[in-house]
């Protein structure tokens, strides 16, 4: 399976031009690898460069790039021929590690695959956010990459107006940006373990690492946070938890609904103890809503250290959210709701909110 | 006839044409000289033979005597009866006249002597020693002329005089030798002259017979040397003559107790070296606490000047006006009763000032009280205990130390002629006037101006040094510091030199509030915990109570460098205050109790002000825009906005510069409408020259604008009809088949176009086509897609259509390659990839700011111009002086903005905003206040 997998890369690159000779994707070699991996999965693959690519990026590189990301969801086909409207995909490409000595910068390549009609539902421009997660510390940060903070006009609202007709609708368009993570990030970043991920609204990216290094890395350690009041945990001492993370689709002003969440988690996904000797967790959640800046919920709550089976240390996290009391400084509309669980990012869960 | 009035020993003559028994007549024919003769007899020797001689020859006059002594020279020239009679000198002549008989203290019956019609006696001239006292007190010198500078005229205190003589009964048997004097050496010098020069031996002072019997009684001066009672008396030589007897000297009759008095008058100064030692912590939350501590701060007690203070350095105290001014604390010292010989209880202890300019008066107590225009205590009563006085300046002196107030002694009328002993105990006192408290500037040619006098505003952004080797101000880590100093002066009202002056900025009670920011300072902003470097500084250290000082010159004037707060709209009146008046420190604006006693303020206050200059860059012949009323924007956070003189790019160097920066107005400018659905095109089909300016050509531009020595917070600001900057490729994108007659298609890019791009090259960066025939033929007639083919698009085959609505509308004709079939032609382009632009309303650069025109929102445009001159001003900032807390809307990725509700705040990243409020948001308003703005 790994061999078709590295040949699967192979053909992948050399769609999109690396090897500087024409090559045709055959439908059967496509297929082939599309038994094996997701359309997503291989976006996020041909992302994946030799680390000295990104620091080089340039015109012609995300040309290519753009068109191997084509690939994926242009047929070759003739007039007539009946043609789905693409899912929109989402990816992540990064160099695994950056020393920070040698570089200033830290770059991240986001693919999008999407239609016309999907470009004027959700405005990529304004929708793209970035979840960055600092390991060392816990903390999430997000940020916009494709808003250039210099004051501009207004951006074009998601899905207003009237739809793009047939032919624009179905336009496909393959882009690949650049971003420098250094430079996007509010506060820059530290050495240490990062994941980001990638979220245009309902749609998720795949989650690269990037660590950061220096030769003298400072140490940090993780945020402290107290339990919050509006959650109710219990102590779960089960040995193996199924996982289970329920938000309701619906809520409104001043409902009892509750987020409901059972995992079991790993020491990396951020847990810490207390003065007291007690175990916390710090996971997030966050609300995306179309056209404004998503908003981050820390959910701080005490866990239960179990062994499991293989002998591992792992911690059970159960408890409840109190909805209403998170939604309160909210405004009412549809959301996406993604819960950062440490070690990736959970969703989306499509929660409307409504005075009613 | 001569009668003879025989009373002891003593015999008096009555002299002729006196009316005798005749009393019907003898008022007419009254002799002046012969009723003094009577009258001495008549009234016995307690009585004043010179004040008699005195009221006669002054009143020179026969008819008073007989409007008032009628009865008494009735009853006289009568001897209906002879009485013993003492009175008390009088003073004046009527009173001598009107009075005595009236006034008889003692009267004593003595035996009516029958007429005499002869005189017989043996021996035939008694004589008796007399000594009259000025007064019996004699002043102590309190040893201070040893303190006066050697160019004044030594002061001490003043010499009592006596008069000693000699009365004889029948100067025709004359009294022909002389005399001593004797008094205590430990007590007293004696002078023949008031000067004091002329000293008689000490202790015994032998007295010539002319001494004693001249027509003028011979005057000795004593001066006190030791404090106490003393005898002084009158001996009589043996007059060898048996016609003539000499009484010895006893009490009352040649013989006198005197004393010799110590005054003293304890002046009191301010505590100067505790009072600096008084701290009051100014950082407190809220700041009322510290006006309260201020207020419960009690000053230390004046302290007692020393001997040598109050003469050599003397008391100063500033003219009294209002009651605002302090008062020196002045005590006179309890008397020790026995240095005061009996007849001295009604003496009065008195305060005098002697002045050379200027004036004081005394009061009764520290604060308010009672005016006492002539202080006098009676002597009785400082026995007693120790008397308190203040005293206050009510005129300034021309000269330091020119107001003299010493302790004497006066006495009731009577006796021999006085005036009132000085200098018992004096100090010198200076006073002073601020006469105004200024602004100390005088702007300089070519330099900015920091003090607009007229608006008041003080300038506190103008601090950065020039570089004059280089043309340009330094980055100066101290500009902000040195631009917030500001000198204050205060002129006396006379040229004084080195009286100290401390200097304050009396904060507006209205600082922190809406009044004077605009808006009140946040509820999340402690006072106490905001960094000090950014509150004005008027004392040395914080917590001290007094203010910095500095020492007037020999023009009376003093200056002292303050230093400003850095919160624009803070208002300050500076005040002055002398060192004496220490209270003044804890002067506050608005406190109902602070603000009652306050110091000299100047007439005008200060408002704490920034300003810039914005200086357009343009290029010849186009124009953009100007800047409306963008400057009010600034007015609301305490800041001037000034335009420099314009500076011009030719229009032929802007044609040369690449990429280029003239385009067709149609290709450059568009705006979202209401709905944010669409764009609509500022100017469709407008061919007309449009400035575009942005990241790789402003440096051309601004480049011209060149710094001023005069303009140290200068940003060279261009207007631009567009704002364009290269933003890399757009997607590629794949446009499904369609019918070949759709040709030119429009087709639209995720990103703006511009065309030649930025980047350099060609719009197009990659495209394909494909094309097929349809031929209703193929495939045995069903009908099928032939002649495949395909192709790249070329350059010219894209275009950007004048009458485009959106920037990123692009404009596909029909490829040469493509030749359309007559059954129809079908055409697909893939992997379209243009060089894409992006548009910003407006960027602040390091060297200038360019600003996007939007003829559809002008107000939005002036935004615009507002909102890159904050970025300018690092706004919205990240960065914050200790202990100014964090913006709370502030969010950053690139660049730094403000998420104001509704997105109203000026610096929200985009506009334009439906519910802006075209100014710095309630928020943002505030670290505008306190923005650095010494560079840009």
């Amino acid at each position: 399976m790994h061999m078709k997998y590295y040949l699967w890369i192979l053909c992948t690159y050399i769609a999109a031009g690396f090897a500087g000779i024409g090559c045709t994707v055959s439908n059967g070699a496509t297929s082939e690898v599309n038994n094996m991996t997701t359309k997503e999965d291989r976006a996020a693959q041909i992302l994946e460069l030799p680390a000295a690519e990104y620091f080089s990026f340039d015109e012609t590189k995300q040309l290519k790039l753009q068109e191997a990301l084509a690939t994926l969801l242009d047929g070759d086909d003739l007039p007539g021929q009946a043609r789905a409207t693409p899912m929109p995909i989402l990816a992540l490409g990064a160099p695994k590690r950056v020393n920070l000595d040698e570089r200033s910068i830290v770059p991240l390549l986001v693919g999008r695959l999407q239609s016309g009609l999907r470009a004027w539902e959700v405005n990529y421009e304004t929708n793209l956010h970035l979840f960055v997660k600092d390991l060392a510390i816990g903390e999430l940060r997000i940020t916009q990459p494709l808003v250039d903070m210099r004051r501009g006009q207004m951006h074009l609202l998601s899905g207003a107006g009237e739809p793009p007709d047939g032919l624009k609708a179905q336009t496909l368009q393959s882009s690949v940006t650049f971003i420098d993570l250094q430079k996007k990030l509010e506060g820059g970043m530290k050495p240490g373990r990062y994941w980001v991920t990638a979220v245009a609204y309902e749609l998720l990216s795949n989650r690269v690492e990037i660590h950061l290094g220096t030769n003298s890395e400072p140490l940090r350690k993780l945020a402290r946070r107290m339990p919050h009041p509006y959650i109710k945990h219990t102590l779960v001492k089960t040995v193996l938890l199924e996982t289970k993370i329920v938000i309701p689709q619906k809520t409104s002003m001043g409902c009892q609904d509750v987020i409901d969440v059972a995992i079991q988690i790993a020491k990396e996904a951020g847990i810490y103890r207390t003065e007291s000797g007690e175990a916390l967790w710090t996971c997030n959640l966050i609300f995306v809503k179309l056209d404004e800046q998503p908003e981050i919920v820390p959910v701080s709550v005490p866990v239960e250290k179990v062994l499991v089976p293989d002998g591992r240390s792992a911690f059970n996290a159960v408890f409840q959210i109190d909805l209403s009391a998170i939604m309160k400084a909210r405004t009412f509309g549809k959301y996406q709701v993604y819960m950062d669980i440490g070690t990736e990012v959970r969703g989306p869960y499509p929660l409307t909110f409504d005075a009613e | 006839m001569k009668q003879i009035l025989r009373k002891g020993l003593l015999t008096y003559e009555i002299g002729a044409g006196f009316g005798g028994d005749d009393q019907r007549h003898g008022l007419d024919f009254f002799d002046v000289e012969s009723a003094h003769t009577f009258l001495v007899g008549f009234m016995g020797d307690d009585y004043n033979l010179r004040a008699l001689r005195n009221a006669v020859s002054e009143t020179n006059s026969r008819s008073l005597f007989r409007m008032n002594d009628r009865e008494v020279i009735r009853q006289a020239a009568g001897l209906i009866c002879a009485k013993r009679i003492s009175v008390s000198a009088p003073t004046e002549h009527h009173n001598f006249m009107g009075t005595p008989i009236a006034k008889t203290e003692t009267e004593e019956e003595l035996p009516i002597a029958a007429p005499a019609k002869s005189v017989e006696s043996a021996p035939v001239n008694v004589v008796t020693p007399k000594i009259e006292m000025e007064y019996k007190a004699i002043l102590l010198d309190p040893d201070l002329a040893g303190h006066q500078d050697q160019s004044e005229t030594k002061i001490y205190a003043d010499p009592t005089y006596i008069e000693v003589s000699v009365e004889q009964s029948n100067k025709a048997v004359p009294f022909k030798t002389g005399g001593t004097l004797s008094y205590s050496s430990a007590n007293v010098a004696a002078y023949l002259d008031r000067a004091c020069q002329n000293k008689l031996p000490v202790e015994r002072a032998p007295l010539s017979n002319a001494q004693l019997t001249g027509s003028r009684k011979l005057k000795i001066y004593f001066r006190g040397t030791g404090s106490g009672t003393f005898d002084v008396a009158l001996t009589l030589d043996d007059p060898n003559d048996a016609s003539v007897q000499v009484e010895k000297p006893v009490e009352n009759k040649g013989k006198e107790k005197m004393g010799v008095v110590k005054l003293e008058m304890k002046l009191h100064q301010q505590d100067i070296e505790k009072i600096e030692k008084i701290e009051v912590d100014p950082d407190t939350d809220p700041i009322d606490t510290y006006y309260t501590n201020l207020k419960d701060t009690d000053l230390p007690e004046q302290k007692e000047m020393t001997t040598e203070e109050k003469i050599k350095k003397g008391r100063m105290l500033h003219v009294q006006k209002d009651g605002h001014f302090g008062r020196a604390k002045l005590v006179c010292k309890k008397l020790n009763a026995g240095q005061w010989p009996s007849g001295t209880g009604d003496y009065e202890i008195v305060l005098k000032t002697v002045r050379k300019s200027g004036a004081i008066e005394i009061y009764d107590k520290e604060w308010d009280g009672e005016l006492k225009a002539a202080p006098a205590i009676k002597v009785a009563d400082l026995k007693t205990g120790d008397q308190v006085f203040w005293v206050q300046g009510t005129k300034a002196t021309t000269e330091l130390r020119d107001v003299g107030l010493y302790l004497g002694i006066d006495r009731p009328e009577g006796g021999l002629s006085k005036t009132v002993k000085q200098n018992g105990d004096w100090a010198n006192f200076s006073i002073v006037e601020i006469q105004n408290v200024k602004v100390d500037y005088t702007s300089e040619e070519g330099k900015p101006v920091k003090w607009d006098e007229r608006q008041h505003q003080f300038y506190i952004n103008m601090g950065a040094a020039w570089d004059d080797t280089n043309k340009k101000f330094s980055t100066d880590a101290n500009a902000d510091v040195n631009g917030r100093k500001i000198t204050v002066g205060a002129q006396l009202s006379k040229a004084l030199k080195d009286v100290t002056i401390h200097f304050m900025l009396a904060e507006d009670e209205n600082n922190r509030k809406a009044a004077n920011w605009g808006e009140d300072m946040p509820g999340t902003w402690k006072w106490k915990d905001i960094d000090k470097g950014l509150k004005h500084a008027d004392k040395a250290k914080r917590k001290d109570l007094l203010h910095l000082s500095a020492k007037t010159d020999n023009k009376g004037y003093a200056k002292v460098e303050l230093t400003l707060s850095r919160f624009g709209g803070d208002v300050f009146r500076p005040g002055a205050y002398i060192a004496e008046d220490p209270h003044l420190a804890k002067y506050i604006r608005g406190h109902a109790e602070l603000k009652k006693k306050a110091p000299v303020l100047a007439a005008d206050a200060v408002t704490v002000w920034r300003k810039f200059w914005y200086q357009e860059v343009r290029v010849s012949g186009i124009n953009v825009a100007g800047f409306g009323d963008a400057a009010d924007t600034y007015s609301d956070v305490k800041t001037e906005m000034l335009a420099a003189p314009v500076v011009e790019m030719p229009r032929n160097t802007a044609n040369k510069i690449s990429p280029p920066v003239i385009f067709p107005k149609h290709m450059v400018s568009f705006y979202l409408n209401n709905a944010r659905t669409a764009y609509i095109n500022n100017y469709p089909n407008d061919i007309g020259d449009a400035l575009v300016v942005g990241d790789a050509t402003e440096t051309r531009f601004f480049s011209l604008a060149k710094p001023a020595e005069d303009k140290p917070v200068a940003i060279p600001i261009l207007n631009a009809h567009a704002l364009w900057v290269q933003d890399g490729l757009t997607s590629s994108d794949s446009i499904p088949w369609f019918d070949a007659t759709g040709f030119p298609k429009q087709f639209t890019a995720d990103k703006k176009l511009l065309d030649p791009p930025l980047q350099g090259g060609t719009l197009l960066r990659s495209g394909r086509w494909r094309a097929v025939d349809w031929d209703p033929a193929a495939n045995h007639g069903t009908g099928g897609w032939i002649n495949d083919r395909r192709g790249n698009l070329a350059a010219g085959d894209i275009s950007l259509d004048p009458g485009r609505s959106s920037p990123r509308e692009v404009q596909i004709k029909k490829p040469a390659g493509i030749v359309l079939a007559a059954a129809g032609t079908q055409v697909t382009i893939t992997n379209l990839t243009f060089r894409a632009g992006t548009t910003y309303l407006g960027t602040s650069y390091d060297d200038g700011i360019v600003n996007s025109y939007t003829p559809n929102d002008e107000q939005d445009f002036i935004n615009t111009i507002n909102h890159e001159i904050g970025h300018s001003f690092k706004q919205v900032s990240k960065v914050y002086p200790a202990g100014i807390p964090a913006h709370p809307h502030q969010y950053d990725q690139d660049g730094a903005h403000c998420r104001y509700t509704n997105k109203s705040c000026l610096m929200y990243e985009s506009g334009p905003q439906p519910a802006s409020l075209n100014r710095y948001c309630p928020v943002c308003h505030h670290y505008v206040l306190v923005q650095d703005m010494s560079k840009v």
